[in-house]
């Protein structure tokens, strides 16, 4: 159970500082954008395809940790405590195995497809554009582990 | 089974059920995929095509420059700045509590982080001025929801991204509602002070207030970035939110100097947590949005309100309260996205203008942030205030009541929400 939480620490550090260094070139790119335009009157157009896929990466990655963390919208209807407390946290694992199955199975499926085709403006492949939501679903994925094999552990703790 | 019922009725069953809202919205569209044959690549393209919009890239520019303001001494500039101007009239903090989230609003565009940065620092001075817990809490979390209505607003952005409205028409038509919302609120806070016996504030001085102007001053730019630049036509939404973010970072980081250049990344990685999660949301939205319009969910819901009423305000107010009760326990991100087909189809059903669609449709989902059991303004506020959230709950109602009298009020008064967007933006109404 250490072993596990240290490596998914360890991913999660590892996680933050990719998603901080792709949001500081999502503003250095925008902000050059604004620049060139406005002050330069040199329009450039692939910084608008730069910052999408840095705001894709972003989204998706940002997603994954803030999962670990608890931190997605969560309506408070159903008591937390109680006898059917178990209810809501079966229906919320199995959702998010189902959820994780869809992110990463059809996210390479669809980064699959798009692998041949390029962007224009950044000759680089479609994928890259896609592949941040395998990679959130894996994270969600390993969160859900590290949440099932702490619950076990805690039951065996008793 | 019909599918449009196992999709609503599985998404609110799922979110009853506290599955976190992306993954109910994921969930319940997979479902129906399914019994309807669709591929569920199409669940990853339309997610993607839902984020791959330049325009919401204004989105986690605004929430970094929550972060940014909350970081250094600009949310503290803003306070000494309410505090001369208003502080002096009786309920004194109060009328801080409400002005400087009416200037925060004009500078950030989130309610949550207004709550948040502001409440910890005035609900505890109420506290201790003699305001009972309840209504600090109720007063703070219900101001900070003018962040939602008065511009730059998140909401109004996606809107506006997502309905094809002019942002910068619905950015102007949120302002005379917003200050509306706002000056009621205050005159409220004035006679529960003369009920209660709240105090006003000395009045500093001519020359403490023009002190707090000139502080103040710097960060007061960059409403004028924003509206400003957006009104002239010199900038898009994004633009204008990057040119605030870098004028903040100039403020925080090279002018005031009050935060070392080291946090830069914590408030990076705070502002993707930030913003990651809503916009996750907007992704799961795109393809439940997608079901919603393709499964003819507009057409349904229009022959059932023409089927009740074909009065124009009927229509209205039932979608008022339609968006009410959806607003309770949706973000209004979330609700807007989702119910976007809907609320403009009964919008042109009533003749409306879309711009005060628009603004209407916000003014009234904001009114969930501080209802249970999703009004995570007024949890965040009475957690601070350490008061039981039905006490807040109690307090909060009246002043839930001026919000939704004022959205009210607009639908017989269009010109509340429509008067600045047409003198700005005439070509948008031809």
């Amino acid at each position: 159970m250490a072993a596990m939480a240290r490596i998914t620490d360890a991913l999660e550090t590892l996680t933050s500082w990719v998603m901080a260094a792709a949001f500081a070139a999502l503003i250095c790119v925008v902000a050059l954008q604004v620049l060139a335009r406005n002050v330069f009157s040199l329009p450039m157009i692939w910084t608008l395809d730069v910052a999408q896929l840095l705001f894709a990466w972003c989204i998706f990655l940002g997603a994954g940790v803030a999962f670990r963390r608890g931190t997605h919208y969560i309506v408070d209807l159903w008591p937390a405590e109680g006898p059917l407390a178990w209810i809501p946290v079966a229906c919320g694992f199995l959702a998010g195995v189902i959820v994780v199955y869809v992110l990463l199975w059809h996210g390479i499926d669809m980064a699959e497809i798009t692998a041949r085709r390029q962007s224009q403006t950044l000759g680089i492949s479609l994928a890259w554009n896609f592949a941040p939501i395998p990679i959130c679903g894996a994270l969600i994925g390993l969160a859900l582990l590290e949440q099932a094999l702490g619950l076990m552990h805690r039951r065996r703790a008793g | 089974m019909n599918p449009l019922v196992v999709l609503i009725g599985g998404f609110f069953l799922l979110v009853a059920l506290r599955v976190n809202i992306g993954f109910a919205l994921i969930l319940a569209s997979v479902i129906v995929m399914v019994m309807e044959g669709l591929p569920l690549t199409s669940v990853i393209n339309q997610m993607y095509s839902n984020i791959d919009s330049f325009t919401l890239l204004a989105v986690p520019f605004f929430m970094f420059l929550g972060r940014i303001l909350n970081s250094g001494s600009i949310t503290q500039r803003l306070l000494d700045l309410s505090n001369a101007s208003v502080g002096h009239i009786r309920g004194g903090l109060g009328h801080v509590n409400v002005f400087v989230s009416m200037v925060f609003a004009s500078l950030s565009g989130s309610a949550a982080a207004d709550t948040a940065s502001i409440g910890s620092i005035l609900i505890p001075a109420m506290k201790r001025a003699g305001y009972s817990p309840a209504f600090s809490a109720a007063l703070t979390a219900a101001s900070s929801t003018l962040g939602v209505i008065i511009p730059p607003s998140i909401i109004l952005i996606v809107y506006g991204a997502f309905g094809n409205v002019s942002i910068g028409a619905l950015f102007l038509g949120g302002v005379v509602p917003g200050l509306t919302i706002g000056v009621s609120m205050m005159i409220y806070t004035y006679l529960v002070a003369l009920r209660e016996g709240y105090p006003a504030l000395p009045f500093p001085g001519f020359a403490a207030l023009r002190t707090a102007l000139w502080h103040g001053a710097a960060a007061m730019l960059i409403p004028v970035f924003v509206l400003g630049g957006v009104i002239a036509g010199v900038f898009t939404p994004t633009e204008a939110a990057i040119s605030a973010v870098l004028w903040a970072l100039i403020l925080t980081f090279i002018l005031f100097r009050d935060v070392p250049v080291s946090e830069i990344p914590k408030l990076l990685i705070a502002a993707v947590l930030d913003f990651s999660v809503p916009l996750f949301t907007v992704a799961g939205a795109g393809i439940f949005g997608w079901l919603i319009a393709y499964l003819g969910a507009a057409k349904i819901v229009v022959a059932f309100i023409t089927s009740v009423s074909s009065d124009p305000t009927v229509i209205i107010l039932m979608l008022i309260g339609f968006l009410l009760l959806v607003g309770t326990v949706l973000n209004p991100i979330s609700a807007v996205l989702i119910f976007l087909p809907i609320i403009q189809a009964l919008g042109d059903l009533a003749g409306m203008n879309p711009v005060h669609m628009g603004v209407l449709a916000t003014i009234t989902l904001s009114v969930g942030l501080i209802t249970p059991p999703y009004g995570i303004c007024l949890l965040i506020a009475s957690q601070i205030a350490q008061v039981a959230l039905g006490r807040a709950m109690l307090a909060v109602l009246p002043i839930v009541g001026l919000t939704i009298s004022i959205a009210v009020l607009s639908v017989f008064f269009p010109n509340l929400v429509l008067a600045l967007p047409r003198l700005a933006f005439p070509n948008v109404f031809n």
